[in-house]
């Protein structure tokens, strides 16, 4: 352990936020909270991104490590014990001030505070909860908080913290067992799915009890509320890619009854500050994680296929109620015999495309195992997921597009939520034809091969696969090219161009983007 | 209204108004009644790229809030909330035919009823939600966007530029999340300010008359809290990944006049 000099808090944001920016996750949604007297700050359900990095990724939150030092070896990791970096740490105090003078000025709309496993996890998760609290209580802050959960951390630390945070996510990393194994030999599968489930759990008791137990935790239907269906016996789980999300190093698995875990009620009464007090003084009370938890994996570290990761992410929003999974393409910073050599280029395109995929499988109905199987485990670098998924099934086309429902519309490529959303409303009232679709909005140039619109096609075409493949790659090129080489019209989260789901980057999950609005 | 206001066939009467909503639904109202004579009629804006046409009729209408407030109540009620709310946003936008827009998408509503929202492929509705999209997804970024700094004697102000009127959406929002504070957030392009006195309601002012840029810029200094940002802005981007056009397609320029980060 090194000595800690007092660094300058200007040095420390640098090292700080360095150690910090590999985390995709930048998002601070999925909770509405109103400001309220004498306190500062509020949460709004779609999200609010405040600046834009030089690498294009949305700034929403202040994000930092609380330290970058680390008893762990994680060798994909630029934190890791075995590398010679500058090491530093924030007081709570400095990460309130941060955050409370930062929030003023409307730079940020919250924090998110993660940490390096400085001397143990719970020591660790400790001193997270200890900053967390001095914000919520003696700051009254009632901004946006995202925060890490550490593997390996008591769960009874991670419940306290969970009473302050919006959001939590503990990051798998790496989508199997085996690969975790080789990378972070310090981590086990285990460690990590464990919190995840004590917070899925929390997240879900919370439900029932708000909902005096009446509804169970999932509402049904696949589309339109944005979840996928209800699938849970997905190979990912039960066994499948050697373990899927079942650590092969463990006894048992991970089982629906593998872990006893302290009820969240069990747990004594925090004493409220000057912020939450006033929430229980209008008859509110904390809420545990009330945003919900995400994930993130790493991708290209190692070998697995797109199909693998993908299945994973879908086990994972199946199984864990998750939120959100984040791709975080590779960057090579240590020089290791297990992975890609330094310098060796983020896998953009290969992010991209996992983005599409997450969308179509939160958004759009899809399952992980109609876009991909084990004889093609990997996307298509011509074509995105979706228009790869519809020259293959051409038997399913053409759609009309005054009687197809909403499900089936939204499997046609070119049409996004908001296109289908108002093709709906617009044919209530006439027979919509092509002209008329273009005045709506909707784009037709990749559309018009697989809609008709009262029984006529666009332009004649052949129905054929390698033909419609050929048009659209052709469309695809040289998007594709940008995105890896870095371009204007790769968009990290929006997928504007691809699906048209014109949304705020930052709007994620917000039912009332996809249901109340135009 | 006065009878010789109707004219021959070729000449259409033309309603100019102000720039803001009051003034649009003001002239809104008067169009909406004159139009009940059968004929019909056309609004325009007043301002820079207003240009008179030999054939058209002309007729100034006075910012009347209590109209303009009838006018709206109208809308809610003969066609419904949603129409109130796209008509009332796409007032907001900064589109020359703003007003005529509003005023056609209001008589086909009128005519229609609350159906009218759904008939996206009819020009008159498209065109009201196109600028409503418009206004409200700038006034989004601006939440985001806008930057404060703190003055020395605590006032937090921002300067910001928009091309839509945003303030009327983005205040609220400020109000709620930082009602504690004596904030101002000051639109330099329409010369106006919302003005929030901590634990007060936020209220318009017009900054027209002279002195108000000279008071703000004697007061404009440079903050530890900038150089900090800064200094986190710069160290959040991966060098790997560095893509400054992507990052102008999400922030384009102009809407960095004012951001904290990009000012030197
Ligand atoms: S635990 Fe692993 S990933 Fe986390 S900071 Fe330490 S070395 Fe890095």
């Amino acid at each position: 352990m090194l000595v800690e000099k007092e660094l300058p808090l200007q040095r420390k944001l640098e090292i700080l936020s360095d150690a910090a920016k590999y985390d995709a996750a930048c998002t601070s949604s999925g909770v509405d909270r109103q400001g309220a007297a004498h306190a500062l700050g509020s949460a709004a359900a779609c999200g609010i991104c405040h600046s834009f990095a030089a690498d294009g990724r949305c700034i929403s939150l202040l994000k930092i490590l609380m330290t970058n030092e680390c008893v762990y070896d994680c060798r994909y990791c630029i934190n890791r014990r075995s590398n010679d970096v500058e090491r530093a740490s924030f007081a709570p105090e400095e990460i309130c001030t941060l955050t409370m003078e930062f929030y003023r000025r409307n730079y940020i709309e919250g924090l998110f505070l993660s940490s390096g496993v400085a001397v143990s996890p719970d020591a660790t998760m400790e001193r997270i909860y200890e900053a967390l609290s001095l914000l919520r209580r003696k700051y009254g802050f009632r901004g946006y908080i995202h925060v890490k959960g550490i593997p390996g951390a008591s769960p009874e630390l991670i419940e306290r913290v969970g009473y302050l945070a919006d959001r939590m996510s503990v990051n798998l990393e790496l989508p199997t067992a085996q690969g975790l194994k080789s990378l972070a030999p310090h981590k086990s599968r285990r460690s990590i799915l464990m919190p995840m489930r004590q917070i899925q759990r929390g997240i879900c008791e919370e439900r029932l009890l708000l909902t005096d137990g009446r509804a169970s935790g999932r509402i049904p239907g696949r589309i339109e509320d944005g979840r996928p269906g209800e699938h849970w016996n997905s190979p990912a789980l039960t066994g499948g890619f050697g373990g899927g999300l079942r650590d092969s190093g463990q006894k048992g698995g991970f089982g629906e009854t593998a872990f006893q875990l302290p009820s969240v009620s069990s747990l004594p009464p925090l004493e409220a500050g000057p912020g939450l007090r006033r929430d229980l003084a209008k008859g509110e009370r904390p809420r545990f994680v009330p945003a919900g938890q995400s994930t993130q994996m790493i991708i290209g570290a190692t070998p697995e296929t797109d199909y693998q990761i993908l299945s994973v992410a879908e086990a994972l929003y199946q199984k864990f109620d998750l939120k959100r999974v984040f791709y975080s393409a590779y960057v090579g910073l240590n020089d290791d015999s297990l992975l890609p050599a330094v310098g060796t280029r983020p896998p953009l395109l290969r992010e991209h495309r996992l983005y599409q995929a997450d969308w179509l499988l939160r958004f759009y109905g899809f399952e992980a195992g109609e876009l991909l199987d084990e004889n093609r485990p990997n996307f298509n670098v011509l074509l995105d997921p979706k228009c790869d998924w519809a020259v293959r099934h051409l038997e399913c086309f053409p759609v009309e597009v005054n009687r197809a429902d909403y499900g089936t519309l939204l499997r046609v490529p070119g049409i996004g939520v908001k296109s289908a959303r108002r093709i709906i409303r617009a044919r209530r009232s006439a027979c919509l034809d092509f002209p008329d679709l273009k005045k709506m909005g909707v784009v037709l140039k990749r559309a018009h091969y697989f809609i008709t619109c009262a029984g006529k096609m666009y332009r004649p075409v052949r129905l054929e696969e390698s033909f419609i493949a050929g048009c659209l790659a052709d469309q695809n090129r040289k998007k594709n090219w940008r995105v890896e080489h870095g371009g204007e019209d790769y968009r990290q989260l929006s997928l504007f161009d691809d699906m048209h789901l014109d949304m705020v980057p930052t709007v994620e999950d917000c039912r009332s983007s996809l249901t109340g609005q135009l | 209204m006065n009878e010789n206001l109707h004219g021959g066939p070729d000449t259409v009467l033309t309603f100019t108004c102000g720039p803001e909503p009051e003034d649009i639904f003001s002239a809104v109202y008067e169009a909406c009644l004159f139009s009940m004579s059968g004929e019909g009629a056309a609004l325009e804006i007043e301002g820079e790229n207003f240009q008179p046409s030999l054939f058209a009729r002309y007729l100034h209408v006075d910012r009347d809030e209590k109209k303009a407030r009838q006018m709206l109540e109208m809308v809610r009620r003969r066609i419904s909330e949603e129409a109130c709310l796209g008509a009332y946003r796409a007032s907001l936008s900064f589109a020359q035919d703003r007003a005529d827009a509003v005023y056609r998408f209001v008589l086909r509503g009128f005519r229609v009823g609350r159906g009218v929202t759904d008939r996206l492929q009819d020009t008159a509705v498209c065109r009201v939600f196109e600028l409503a999209r418009k206004a409200a997804n700038e006034s989004h970024l601006f939440l985001g966007f806008t930057r404060f700094a703190a003055w020395d004697n605590g006032v937090l102000f921002a300067r910001i530029a928009p091309k839509c009127h945003v303030l009327p959406v983005i205040a609220p929002h400020f109000a709620g999340r930082m009602p504690g504070e004596n904030w101002l957030i000051y639109d330099e392009n329409r010369r106006k300010a919302a003005v929030h006195p901590a634990g007060g309601p936020w209220y318009m002012m017009d900054t027209v008359e002279s002195g108000w840029e000279e008071m703000i810029r004697g007061r404009e200094t440079k903050e530890e809290w900038d150089a900090l940002w800064r200094t986190f802005v710069q160290h959040i981007a991966i060098e790997p990944r560095t893509n400054p056009k992507l990052q102008r397609g999400l922030l384009p320029l102009w809407y960095r006049k004012n951001m904290t980060e990009f000012l030197r």
